[in-house]
């Protein structure tokens, strides 16, 4: 009987999974040493983007059953988004890393303030797709013009 | 107890004009720092990162002064508060005009301005650790 090939990278967890873009360019290779850095912060877990480009449906599945996904790609491309969005795979944050005052290429070259930087932009939600509704405050009308939203004392 | 999480991202924004910031605003500040401080010192050798970030406003989002988040959650969140809004005369003379601004409330006490120790509950919360 054939063994059925399995992956180490966390295709069978269920919380906050990280998906890089892991690309050959600087901004590609920050996602993924990113990832790796959010991994052991205990933010989440790394997940291979490329298994999930194949429809592996045991990563499909934690993907789906996932308290979060955490999308991170270089560039604009935004190349793992869409390898996410072909498998129905629903995005809680994405950080693209070129937004983040990062310049893609040409060198390769990338300093541990580059990683430390999408890092903690991962950690505040700076990506965040699904923003939690604005608080009261910015719902309710104001009568008394100072910006406290109608409900000062 | 070594918490899972291994950072924590404090974010605090609030009114200033000029670096000059409200009386509310000032003893929050001073009171993160010292939570900072002694947060940094009780995780030491958890290996846990702490930042603080400090974002300052203009008179047009006063009514997001005062507020902090850690790893991207409300502090009122954490700490299961309500949020209100109070007279805040010291942003009053800064901004030239009436001034309400943000104000916890836990239970029957109202915090206008964040203590150390308020702020020290929520990043246990937020590292997922008990008090120490």
């Amino acid at each position: 009987m054939t063994e059925q090939p399995t992956c180490s990278c966390g295709q069978n967890e269920t919380k906050r999974l990280i998906f890089p873009c892991a690309g050959q360019s600087n901004a590609g290779q920050i996602t993924n040493l990113a990832a790796i850095q959010l991994t052991e912060e205990g933010y989440g877990k790394i997940v291979c983007t490329a298994l999930l480009a194949t429809g592996n449906d045991g990563l499909v599945k934690s993907a789906g059953n996932a308290e979060e996904v955490v999308i991170l790609d270089g560039c604009p491309m935004s190349c793992a988004a869409k390898i996410a969005e072909c498998q129905g795979v629903k995005a809680g944050q994405h950080i693209v890393v070129t937004e983040l005052g990062i310049t893609k290429g040409p060198s390769r070259s990338y300093t541990d303030d580059d990683i430390e930087n999408i890092v903690a932009a991962c950690w505040k939600g700076e990506g965040r797709t699904n923003e939690p509704k604005k608080k009261d405050l910015d719902n309710k009308k104001s009568t008394c013009g100072c910006g406290c939203g109608g409900s000062c004392e | 107890m070594i918490p899972k999480i291994r950072r924590l991202e404090i974010e605090w924004k609030h009114f200033a004009v000029e670096d000059v910031t409200c009386e509310r605003c000032g003893q929050t500040g001073e009171a993160l720092r010292a939570a900072v401080d002694e947060l940094r010192e009780e995780f030491a050798s958890s290996g846990v990162k702490i930042n603080l970030t400090e974002t300052l406003l203009d008179k047009t989002r006063i009514a997001e002064s005062n507020e902090v988040r850690m790893n991207g959650v409300l502090l009122e969140s954490l700490l299961s508060a309500s949020v209100v809004a109070t007279d805040c005369p010291s942003c009053g003379e800064l901004a030239g005009e009436s001034t309400c601004c943000r104000a916890i409330g836990i239970g029957d006490e109202l915090f206008e301005d964040l203590p150390v120790e308020l702020i020290k509950t929520a990043a246990y919360r937020a590292l997922g650790v008990e008090p120490r």
